[in-house]
């Protein structure tokens, strides 16, 4: 319990933090917050040192609704779960520092993240494209980036 | 083939690249491994995937929930009944929806022989991987039986769309229910067998005992999960940490080993198959009757505005989804973290200094499928 | 000296695999010779769609193209097309195809069929050399019975009006009856 809140004390400490209401149930999460992209290595650390994994990492593509992009990581512990989504909202087309340095799963996770929703990560040692082919234009997850109708693609022989 | 190996620099004639598939029968799939070698032992190694990407992520957000209930199982095929099963019980809690009892036994029925079929395709293929060809005739034996049994119940072999939201599609009968019985007696001598086999061959042991070890600090640096982990000496499985569907009524151990090399990964395996066999014989017993359906199943299954994540313990590990729902019936995001996905990228660490021969085995003991990794 | 052990202990784990090996010998074979003889395939098996005849009316289905199926299917590999014919209460498919080549055999078309007239042919080892071998006209054995059906439904349409009517009026007399009783 003392673990648990020491990272509670320890995440208070960061100013651009802001902790939503208790989760229900259905969220599968114990912690939702939101922070300022400057404070997301700092939030990193935090939940390394107190032996988090980063269990996920994913962007949404928000610009429709807010001109923005949101990229959320997810930290559990291992056992009983304690899982914490953070969220970093960033204006479409901005990097966002990168936690390579601090988990190794972060290294894949966000070049994943810029494959697919083009999120560009500051300071990640090799951000390339990781699923879809080198040298691409395109990040699919992106809302405007269309699919063709399976009549069209049967007419162009896919 | 020009390219396939490189010599680094004119100076240094023992340095070079080596280009180790996608096509390369041990690398369970299309994955290619760019492997930086000093004579036979590597300096670097850079796993690049995404061979069998299919965009399942992109086809959720172009379809309704209900039409997304065939791809859980593709994104892994040999868990695919884990998978299905998964997706289902992940929308049934964001909407709200019970299911009735019998079906929820009859889910961990198929979820845990899904569960042996795939350690079994795997214990098959690491075997041959390190060159035994017996093991596998054996395994895929059994494994044809457990795929027999499924396909009675599902009408599918591998991709298996047996789940919906509120319960399932077809009532088992008794065929199967005799079959599982039957196969799980058989099974137990099977194993005993196998460890006769293979885990006191000493060409098999000297290969895997000892290699590839990872830290257990990789654990939490990289996300690993599943029996890679739990070979670390960590006895954590999604099962009994977070229960899912009815799981909290069952009795089973989670084996563990604390060596964290192959033969340890080996054996949590084969400890694994034992208990799912637990588990499989409890639900049998207590097995009720009833209806397999919810009685009221929502028209529209649209979850309320909302973003939700739920885990299952798939043959691999933590496999979660992140459902992100904008109110309609289509889904705003699905992202799947896939257990692999985590356990490949620890290959850069952990194949650097190891031999060559030695990335086989390596590789073969993490269990990865391949189109889980890419989706 | 170490050596001979490792030799002893490689000896006895030969003998040991062996042994298993040879105990499997008098096993019989759990291969079938494909494609002479086939393996026994499950009763739920999904293969391609097919439409279920209709036991009492051979050479007719049940199908009402309420297009249910086609709006579910995840890979849109069915198109229908329904006519009305004169006379009948419910909706005929016209055309019902199936493209084989994009279904992923979920079963989905059969869980909304209002009629359940959906089910699964037996045929799953289908092979083709071009895309066209994997379309299926599923109308294909019914077109030939079509019209006899149509007057069949036709027919039965119309008893079931006649009956209908019939209903009312016995209910419209009794009414009538009952009002004349009261006065």
């Amino acid at each position: 319990m003392s673990e648990a809140s020491g990272l509670a004390a320890a995440l208070a400490g960061i100013a651009s933090l802001k902790t939503a209401e208790a989760p229900d149930a259905k969220s599968g999460c114990q912690g939702l917050h939101t922070v300022g992209r400057e404070a997301i290595v700092e939030v990193g650390r935090v939940f390394r040192e107190a032996g988090y994994m980063l269990e996920m990492l994913t962007a949404l593509d928000m610009r429709a609704a807010e001109q923005a992009m949101h990229v959320v990581y997810q930290f559990n512990r291992f056992g009983a779960p304690d899982r914490h989504r953070v969220r970093v909202v960033v204006p479409a087309g901005e990097a966002v520092p990168s936690l390579a340095d601090l988990f190794g799963s972060a290294n894949w996770y966000e070049r994943e993240a810029f494959d697919m929703l083009g999120v560009r990560f500051d300071g990640h040692p090799y951000l390339v494209r990781i699923l879809t082919e080198e040298g691409a234009d395109y990040h699919p997850l992106l809302k405007d980036f269309g699919v063709a109708p399976a009549a069209a693609e049967e007419a162009a022989g896919g | 083939m020009a390219e396939l190996i490189q010599i680094a620099s004119d100076e240094d004639r023992d340095t070079f690249y080596l280009n180790m598939g996608p096509q390369h029968p041990s690398t369970h799939g299309v994955l290619r491994l760019r492997l930086h070698l000093k004579g036979e032992r590597i300096l670097s190694a850079e796993p690049i995937i995404g061979y069998s990407h299919r965009a399942h992520e992109k086809m959720a957000e172009n379809r309704n929930y209900i039409q997304f209930l065939p791809n859980p199982s593709r994104v892994d095929y040999l868990s695919g009944m884990i998978y299905s099963i998964g997706y289902c019980q992940a929308i049934e809690k964001a909407i709200g929806l019970e299911v009735p009892e019998r079906a929820e036994y009859i889910r961990v029925i198929c979820n845990e022989l899904n569960r042996i079929s795939s350690h079994l395709l795997w214990f098959g293929t690491f075997l041959l991987d390190l060159g035994g060809v017996t093991p596998f005739l054996y395994c895929f034996d059994d494994r044809e039986k457990i795929l027999d049994l499924l396909d009675l119940v599902s009408g599918s072999r591998l991709t298996y769309c047996y789940g919906r939201f509120g319960g399932l599609v077809n009532d088992v009968t008794d065929d199967f229910l005799e079959g599982t019985a039957r196969f799980c007696t058989a099974f137990r001598e099977r194993l005993r067998e196998y460890d006769r086999l293979v885990t006191q061959n000493v060409i098999f042991r000297n290969r895997t005992i000892g290699v590839g070890v990872m830290r257990p600090e990789l654990a939490q640096q990289f996300g690993i999960t599943g029996p890679c982990l739990r070979a670390m000496g960590m006895a954590r499985d999604v099962r009994r940490d977070e229960p899912y569907g009815i799981y909290d009524r069952f009795e089973f151990d989670i084996p563990t080993r604390t060596a964290s090399d192959c033969f340890d990964r080996y054996l949590v395996r084969i400890a694994e198959m034992e208990q799912s066999m637990r588990i499989v014989e409890q639900a049998l017993a207590k097995l009720p009757d009833g209806p397999i359906m919810a009685k009221k199943i929502p028209r529209k299954i649209a979850p309320a505005k909302g973003e939700y994540y739920f885990a299952v313990e798939s043959a691999r590990g933590h496999f979660g989804m992140f459902i992100v729902s904008d109110g309609s019936e289509i889904p705003y995001r699905i992202h799947l973290r896939t257990p692999s996905f985590a356990n490949l990228s620890t290959m850069r660490t952990v194949l650097p200094g190891t031999l060559l021969a030695d990335t086989v085995s390596i590789l073969g003991s993490i269990d990865i499928v391949l189109p889980e990794i890419d989706r | 000296m170490g050596r001979i052990k490792e030799i002893a202990k490689g000896a006895r784990s030969l003998i040991g695999s062996m042994g298993v090996t040879l105990k499997h010998l008098k096993d019989e074979p759990v291969t079938v010779e494909y494609p002479a003889e086939r393996a026994p395939i499950s009763p739920l098996q999904r293969n391609a769609i097919r439409l279920i005849e209709k036991e009492e009316t051979p050479g007719s289905h049940n199908c009402i193209a309420c297009l249910q199926c086609e709006k579910i299917c995840p890979s849109n590999c069915i198109s229908i097309t329904g006519y009305r014919p004169e006379g009948l209460a419910m909706k005929r498919p016209e055309t019902f195809d199936l493209n084989f080549a994009l279904c992923s055999e979920c079963g989905l078309c059969l869980d909304v069929c209002p009629t359940a007239t959906l089910g699964y042919t037996k045929v799953y080892d289908k092979a083709g050399y071009t895309r066209a071998d994997f379309f299926h006209d599923l109308l294909e054995e019914y077109r030939e019975t079509e019209e006899q059906v149509v007057e069949h439904l036709r027919e039965a349409d119309r008893r079931k009006k006649a009956e209908r009517e019939a209903k009312r009026k016995a209910e419209a007399e009794a009414k009538a009856k009952e009002a004349g009783d009261a006065q």
